[in-house]
C-alpha cells in the first residue's frame, strides 16, 4: 500500500466513520464507489478492519462470556443517629399520616383556645373585684416590713394608719391565683421611684417596733377566770 | 513448501489448476478478508458468508490476474464487491420484508463456529498477543478503543464524554486501531 497516496485520499478520513456504520447515506454510497477505484485506501480499510476484528475477538471471547454483574442500589437508608426531633416530626407527615396528623393538631389547637376562653370568662369577676379593692403586696423575706397597698395605679405607705385601727396578726398572705396576677400588674403600673423610696425609708430595722396592745383574750387567763369563780 | 513461495507464486501455480496452491493463498488470507468484510458488512454471519463468495470467486477468476497489482489487493477489491453485493441483496430483501419481521430470522439463526484443539490455542494465544497489543498503546488511544469496542459509544458520545472534537476521536480512533495493527504483525505468531 502506498501511504502517499493514500494520504493524499481525501476519503482516508471516512474509514472509521464508514467501518462503524457511523457515516450518512450520500457520503456512504460514495465512499463504497471510490473503494472499488482506489486500491490505497481499500489496503488501508482492510488493515484498519483486520485491527477492529482482533479487538472484536478478544472483546467477544474474554468478556461476552462473563455475567454481567448486578448492582443492587439500596435508596432507602436508615436514618442517620444524630437525626433531630424536627425531622423525625417532619418525617412523620410525610407518609400517609399527614392528613389526620393535621386534623388532630387542629383539634388540640382549638381545644386549647376554647378552654383559655371559658376559664378566663370564669375567672373575670374575680378580676374585677380585686381589681376594685385594695391588694396587699406580700414581699417575700421582708417579713416586718411595713405593707404596701395598692389601689388602682397608686400605691400608699400606711405605716402606722391601719396598724391603730384594726390591730391584728399578720399572716402570710395566700392571695388566689387570680389576684396574684393582678397584683402584679398593679405593681407594674406602681412608680419605681416612688416605691423604691419608700422602701428605702421602711427599711426594717431592729430597734423599731410598734408595742401594740395585745387585748386578745387568752385560754389561760380564761381557765383562771373559771377556776377563781368556782 | 507452499509455506516459503510468495502470493504471486502461488497465484501462478493456482492458475494451473493447482489447488493446494490456492489452498495455501486461502488460509494465508481467509483472516484478513473476513475481517474486511466484517468491517464493511459489521454482522460475523454475513462476513463469512462474503469471504467465502470472495474465494470463490478469485479461484474462477485468477485466470484474469495479471500481476500487476499485488495479490492482497485484487482480493481486497474482490471482497469490497462482494460485500456490497451483499449489502445490496439484504437492503433488497430488507425492502420486500418491509411489513414483515421475517428478516429478524437471520439475525436468529448465526452459523456456530467450529473450533478444532489447534484452533482453540492458537485464539487463546491470539487473545493474549492482543490484550498485550491494547495493552501497550498509549492511554489516550486505548481509551478511544474501549469506549467504542468495548462500551458500544457513538463517536459523538465520545466526542462528549472526553471533550473532544469529534474529529479528533475518529482520527485518535483510525490512530489506535493502525498501531495495533503494527503491533500485531511484528509478533511472530501467524495470526494475520
Amino acid at each position: 500500500m502506498n501511504d502517499v497516496n493514500f494520504a493524499k485520499c481525501k476519503f482516508s478520513s471516512g474509514i472509521v466513520p464508514y467501518m462503524y456504520g457511523e457515516m450518512p447515506g450520500p457520503e456512504s454510497s460514495s465512499f463504497e464507489s471510490h473503494l472499488l477505484d482506489c486500491s490505497p485506501c481499500t489496503d488501508e480499510f482492510a488493515m484498519i478492519s483486520s485491527a477492529r476484528y482482533e479487538v472484536y475477538e478478544w472483546k467477544k471471547l474474554e468478556f461476552d462470556p462473563l455475567a454481567t454483574p448486578q448492582i443492587e442500589i439500596v435508596f432507602e437508608a436508615e436514618p442517620a443517629a444524630g437525626v433531630s426531633w424536627l425531622d423525625k416530626f417532619r418525617a412523620s407527615f410525610a407518609q400517609g399520616w399527614a392528613i389526620p396528623s393535621m386534623a388532630a393538631a387542629g383539634i388540640f389547637v382549638a381545644a386549647i383556645f376554647a378552654a383559655a376562653f371559658i376559664f378566663s370568662e370564669n375567672g373575670s369577676p374575680d378580676v374585677a373585684a380585686n381589681f376594685a379593692k385594695d391588694v396587699v403586696v406580700d414581699e417575700p423575706g421582708v417579713q416586718s416590713a411595713p405593707k404596701v397597698t395598692a389601689t388602682d395605679s397608686t400605691v400608699s405607705a400606711d405605716a402606722s394608719g391601719d396598724r391603730e385601727r384594726e390591730p391584728r396578726v399578720i399572716r402570710p398572705a395566700t392571695p388566689q391565683r387570680v389576684s396574684q396576677k393582678r397584683v402584679v400588674t398593679a405593681v407594674k403600673s406602681v412608680d419605681v421611684k416612688a416605691t423604691s423610696a419608700q422602701n428605702e425609708r421602711k427599711a426594717p430595722t431592729l430597734n423599731e417596733f410598734v408595742e401594740e396592745e395585745d387585748t386578745s383574750v387568752r385560754l389561760a387567763e380564761l381557765f383562771a377566770d373559771i377556776e377563781t369563780s368556782e | 513448501m507452499l509455506k516459503d513461495l510468495t502470493d504471486e507464486k502461488l497465484v501462478e501455480l493456482a492458475v494451473s489448476r493447482n489447488s493446494e496452491a490456492f489452498g495455501e493463498i486461502v488460509k494465508r488470507w481467509e483472516r484478513k478478508i473476513f475481517a474486511l468484510c466484517f468491517g464493511m458488512l459489521g454482522r460475523e454471519d454475513d462476513a463469512r458468508d462474503a469471504a467465502q463468495e470472495t474465494f470463490i470467486a478469485a479461484y474462477r477468476n485468477i485466470s484474469n490476474f495479471r500481476g500487476e497489482a499485488k495479490v492482497s489487493s485484487w482480493l481486497h477489491r474482490i471482497a469490497v464487491n462482494q460485500c456490497l453485493t451483499t449489502k445490496r441483496r439484504a437492503k433488497t430483501r430488507s425492502e420486500e420484508f418491509l411489513d414483515d419481521e421475517s428478516g429478524e430470522v437471520d439475525r436468529i439463526f448465526v452459523v456456530p463456529e467450529h473450533r478444532s484443539p489447534a484452533n482453540s490455542t492458537e485464539a487463546a494465544e491470539r487473545l493474549t498477543i492482543v490484550r498485550q497489543a491494547v495493552s501497550s498503546l498509549p492511554v489516550d488511544l486505548r481509551q478511544v478503543i474501549v469506549m467504542k469496542e468495548f462500551e458500544e459509544m457513538t463517536f459523538q458520545e465520545i466526542s462528549d464524554t472526553l471533550e473532544l472534537p469529534l474529529s479528533t476521536v475518529k482520527s485518535r480512533l483510525y490512530t489506535a486501531l493502525r498501531q495495533l495493527r503494527m503491533k500485531l504483525e511484528q509478533v511472530p505468531l501467524e495470526i494475520s
